[in-house]
């Protein structure tokens, strides 16, 4: 395996290759920044551009593209509360309020480097792991994704701990709008009077307005004074002090990311989500979450950037792919002549070796490369709301606009976007709407999968251990924050009488 | 206005929503068998359940008194006409070509939030309508309608 | 005066117009419609159709991605456009399909100009190498005796849900039918053991079947495949079941014939050029070439069939 690594780097130090890999992290910088692109659709961009390539340096671009992505899909959620890339959505709950505080270099900065720990570490975990950890992806079918699913939607109670019912409503909500579109499983049409929602609400979409629109008008309520209540530089950065409260939150970010995103069809984004409940579980100051806590942008960053490193091993290992972008790079390859799947490794052991010393390379480089652009890009916060609420604006109606050349993107967008103020007005959260409208769909196809696959004896979700198992931290994941609530306000009462 | 109506007016809302969408499950057909649940189940639970959230919530605001802030109706005016605009942007982008509609869209956004700087808002409208077209038209190939 | 600028007006327009019509098509870029979404197989086989027909077009042939709506989206498209040529679309047969299902009564088969086919594929029915049955006989009689068998693929309704159908009909035994997202899923709960069997293309399970883990033990196609020389067609083992998918281009109904000609001669000259059958040979498919007529032919005797098929659902 080492001598494998070792002339992975030499192939990665070629001039085609190391100019492959500066271009796709640029691309992928920038693509991931703009909402409404995101890796998938940067990876098939550049697909074309392929064509006359090598295979090393091809793969060495989409893949270096990939990870990027994850790095610059926070920067656009920090600085106005857009999510580049759905797994970025965690990083604005905390990102966007630190901006709004005058700290945007600080949660830049902290986004940046987790983003880099997450993908250094977890390309070492991917190197030395693969192999062993392809079994580990197959084991996950209908049941254990029900229990995945379940899971992901527990943290509801955790994002909404202060207003249960409100997060509740709101997660209920956006399951049933995660039931629009074709049943999967007897493939009738479920509250489509058109056609073109027979595919569903398109989600990046309905996040986009939730988050991005809704925060165009918050911000035409005019209320200014924004610069005023700031301390300190807008372009700061992180403290060393800062930058070490959030060490232990990377490490597990790290691992949690990397093992999610093995599981195919769980990504990056549900990487973040369950980093970020968890880092939010385990603080000594939860009440910070949500309200600008810098170890909850570094859960969720070291979480989406090393689910990447995640999504590869069963696409490298097995030619299965571990994410919907990890599938458009299976087309990649297949351009490119070589065959993704178990043989690989064997056949072709240049191509995974060079994507890991890509990766490992680019981890640093990106590491400086975002701190100083976030130097830059922190002074966003200073520009005035008006200019500010426009150019959101114009962004967000391109970029989903480009989701599928098709107006009926921006329309939804608009829609959830004027839904998503009144929510925030009237203190119901968005990010429980999210969250259940990505993970609606995994539910309710893999309950009834598993259903069919024990003939209809539920049984088959107790008796599969893993299912069993995530199951039970699923309750206890739902349960403990209304117990929480319940004891705070029990002491609280008996404090005040 | 209080924070209390609006509270309220969700929740009744998302009854409704809950009403709407367990009707529209009726009409799904019965399941293949096997097993299976049927197209109906989870879009009839989850209705039940958010019919039952709703109510609680909007009890909750009748009872307690603690959401009494007000919310200047002024500004919610503002930014419904605001949404308007918005709206109005969106319509027009198909009609009239998306670099025209922007370009005459950016000033009226501004001007009427209360920007009054002329050159930055030239200068963001023509830059604005050039990024488009060079990242968004060009590099990334996006057939914008025109 | 006015008069003459009249006549001169009328005249300039008839030249303009003229010169117009006889322009030599193509002029500018050719979209190739795809209802895929970027890096799919059908969208991959369009960007690659694209690539090698530009020279012999001299114009660019650009894949815009419409994805949505079942495939609709992708048609409305198409048939909004005028019929000058300008706009084809990429398809396939479970795209066909889904107008006796789900589009029913938002198009027809009829809107439709056949332009030529480029591959044609058969379904496979796969285990695992390790499994208790080694032949599609095994499976029957496991049915028969009771069991439970979790047969999976993509889909419901689709053409692999409606070839399972048809094979427990003709063998009178009942299946469990899991529907999956894609390939590549149905391969992966295969590979873990949460479907006994599943139906797929046999692209999708080359590899694994070199890697020696999975067997095919079936294809639906007229004849034997030659890189599965071992697996029988259903039709050798019995079962009257011929179902293959189609990758081809459409227009909409009504473009001009000599366009037409063109287009199609062109797409055969890029497909016949040793890059595109590299491609083809790497994604393990077989040239399923067919011309205009041929290609109108196949394609509505299959849209029949399924419409026929349609009928086991219910």
């Amino acid at each position: 395996m080492l001598e494998n690594l070792v002339s992975g780097f030499g192939y990665a130090f070629q001039q085609h290759s190391l100019a492959a890999l500066c271009a796709g992290t640029l691309i992928g910088y920038f693509i991931g920044a703009m909402p409404g692109l995101n890796p998938t659709l940067g990876i098939s961009l550049l697909i074309p551009f392929t064509f006359g390539m090598k295979p090393i340096p091809a793969m060495i671009l989409l893949s270096s593209l990939y990870m990027a992505c994850e790095y610059g899909g926070a920067i656009t959620a920090i600085l106005i509360n857009t999510p580049g890339t759905s797994a970025a959505a965690a990083t604005a709950l905390d990102g966007y309020p630190l901006t709004l505080q005058g700290k945007a270099g600080k949660a830049l900065g902290i986004s940046i480097i987790s983003s880099g720990l997450g993908s250094f570490f977890s390309t070492l975990l991917l190197i030395a792991f693969a192999i062993p950890l392809a079994r580990f992806a197959l084991s996950f079918g209908g049941p254990e994704y029900f229990a995945l699913a379940l899971f992901g939607l527990s943290i509801v109670s955790s994002l909404a701990s202060d207003s249960l019912i409100k997060g509740w409503s709101a997660a209920i909500m956006g399951l049933l709008f995660s039931c629009v579109g074709m049943d999967t499983i007897n493939g009738v049409g479920r509250y489509t009077p058109h056609l073109y929602l027979l595919e569903g609400l398109p989600f990046i979409a309905v996040m986009i307005g939730l988050f991005a629109i809704s925060e165009v008008f918050v911000l035409l309520e005019g209320r200014s004074g924004k610069g005023e209540n700031f301390t300190g530089r807008v372009d700061a950065l992180p403290t060393g002090a800062e930058m070490k409260s959030c060490g232990i939150t990377v490490v597990r970010g790290t691992l949690i990311g990397f093992i999610v995103g093995i599981i195919p069809a769980a990504g990056a984004n549900i990487a973040s989500w369950v980093s970020y409940n968890d880092a939010k579980r385990r603080s000594r100051s939860p009440e910070l979450f949500g309200n600008g806590a810098l170890e909850g942008i570094a859960a969720s960053e070291s979480a989406n950037n090393s689910a990447v490193s995640g999504a590869l091993v069963p696409l490298l290992t097995l030619g299965i792919p571990g994410s919907s972008a990890a599938a458009v790079l299976i087309g990649a390859l297949t351009i490119q002549g070589l065959q993704p799947g178990p043989l690989l490794f064997t056949r072709n052991p240049e191509i995974p070796y060079s994507i890991f010393a890509a990766f490992l390379l680019s981890a640093p480089l990106m590491t400086v490369f975002g701190l100083t652009c976030s130097k830059f890009f922190a002074r966003v916060s200073s520009v005035p709301d008006e200019i500010l609420a426009f150019c959101i604006f114009g962004v967000c109606v391109l970029g989903t606009y480009a989701i599928g050349n098709s107006m009926f993107h921006v329309w939804v967008s608009l829609g959830f976007g004027v839904l998503g103020y009144f929510m925030r007005k009237f203190g119901f959260p968005t990010a429980p709407m999210v969250l259940a409208i990505v993970l609606g769909p995994m539910a309710e196809t893999n309950l009834r999968l598993a259903l069919l696959m024990g003939g209809g004896n539920a049984g088959i979700f107790f008796s599969r251990p893993i299912s069993l198992v995530i199951i039970l931290v699923s309750l206890a994941s739902f349960l403990s924050p209304i117990f929480k609530n319940i004891v705070h306000k029990k002491l609280s009462s008996r404090e005040g009488q | 206005m209080l924070f209390r109506f609006g509270e309220i007016g969700i929740s009744v809302l998302s009854v409704l929503a809950g009403i709407a969408f367990g009707l529209g499950s009726r009409n799904f057909p019965a399941s293949a068998g096997g097993g299976d649940l049927g197209p109906a189940f989870f879009p009839g639970i989850l209705s039940l359940i958010l019919i039952i959230l709703g109510s609680l919530q909007c009890l909750f605001s009748l009872r307690y008194n603690r959401s009494d802030k007000r919310i200047p109706l002024k500004t919610l005016f503002r930014v419904i006409v605001g949404m308007g605009l918005c709206t109005f942007y969106i319509y027009m982008i198909p009609v009239c070509g998306y670099f025209y509609v922007t370009i005459a869209f950016c000033p009226l956004f501004l001007l009427y939030q209360g920007y009054r700087k002329i050159p930055w808002i030239v200068g963001i409208s023509v830059g604005f309508v050039i990024l488009a077209y060079g990242v968004f038209y060009r590099m990334l190939a996006v057939a914008l309608p025109l | 005066m006015t008069k003459f600028v009249l006549t001169m007006s009328l005249a300039i327009l008839l030249l303009v117009v003229c010169t117009t019509a006889d322009a030599a098509f193509p002029e500018k870029n050719i979209t190739i419609l795809n209802s895929s979404t970027a890096g799919s197989p059908t969208d991959l086989l369009a960007r690659q159709v694209a690539h090698y027909t530009e020279p012999h077009l001299k114009q660019p042939l650009i894949v815009l991605n419409k994805p949505g709506g079942g495939g609709g989206v992708m048609f409305a498209a198409l048939l909004a456009a005028p019929t000058d040529g300008y706009t084809i679309g990429s398809v396939t047969a479970a795209q066909m399909a889904a107008l006796q299902a789900q589009l029913k009564n938002d198009f027809s088969f009829d809107s439709f100009d056949f332009l030529c086919n480029v591959q044609l594929e058969p379904y496979a029915i796969a285990v695992l190498t390790d499994s208790p049955w080694q032949s599609i006989g095994d499976v029957v009689e496991a049915a028969k005796s009771g069991k439970n068998i979790l047969f999976g693929g993509q889909g419901t309704g689709s053409s692999m849900h409606l070839m399972a159908l048809q094979l427990s009909k003709l063998a009178d035994v009942k299946f469990t039918w899991l529907p999956y997202q894609g390939g590549a899923e149905s391969v992966t709960n295969l590979l873990g053991g949460h479907a006994e069997i599943i139906a797929t293309a046999p692209a999708t399970v080359m590899q694994y079947v070199e890697a020696g883990q999975v067997k095919v033990l079936a294809i639906s196609g007229e004849s034997r495949l030659s890189y599965l020389p071992d697996a029988p067609t259903l039709k050798e083992l019995g079962y009257d079941i011929v179902l293959t998918q189609y990758r081809g281009f459409i227009a909409k109904k009504g473009i001009p014939e000599e366009i037409k000609a063109q287009l199609v001669d062109a797409i055969s000259k890029g497909i016949r050029e040793p890059g595109f059958k590299e491609f083809m040979a790497q994604s393990k498919q077989e040239d399923g070439y067919m011309d205009p007529a041929a290609f109108y032919e196949y394609a509505k005797k299959d849209f029949d069939k399924i419409g026929e098929l349609m009928q086991l659902m219910q």
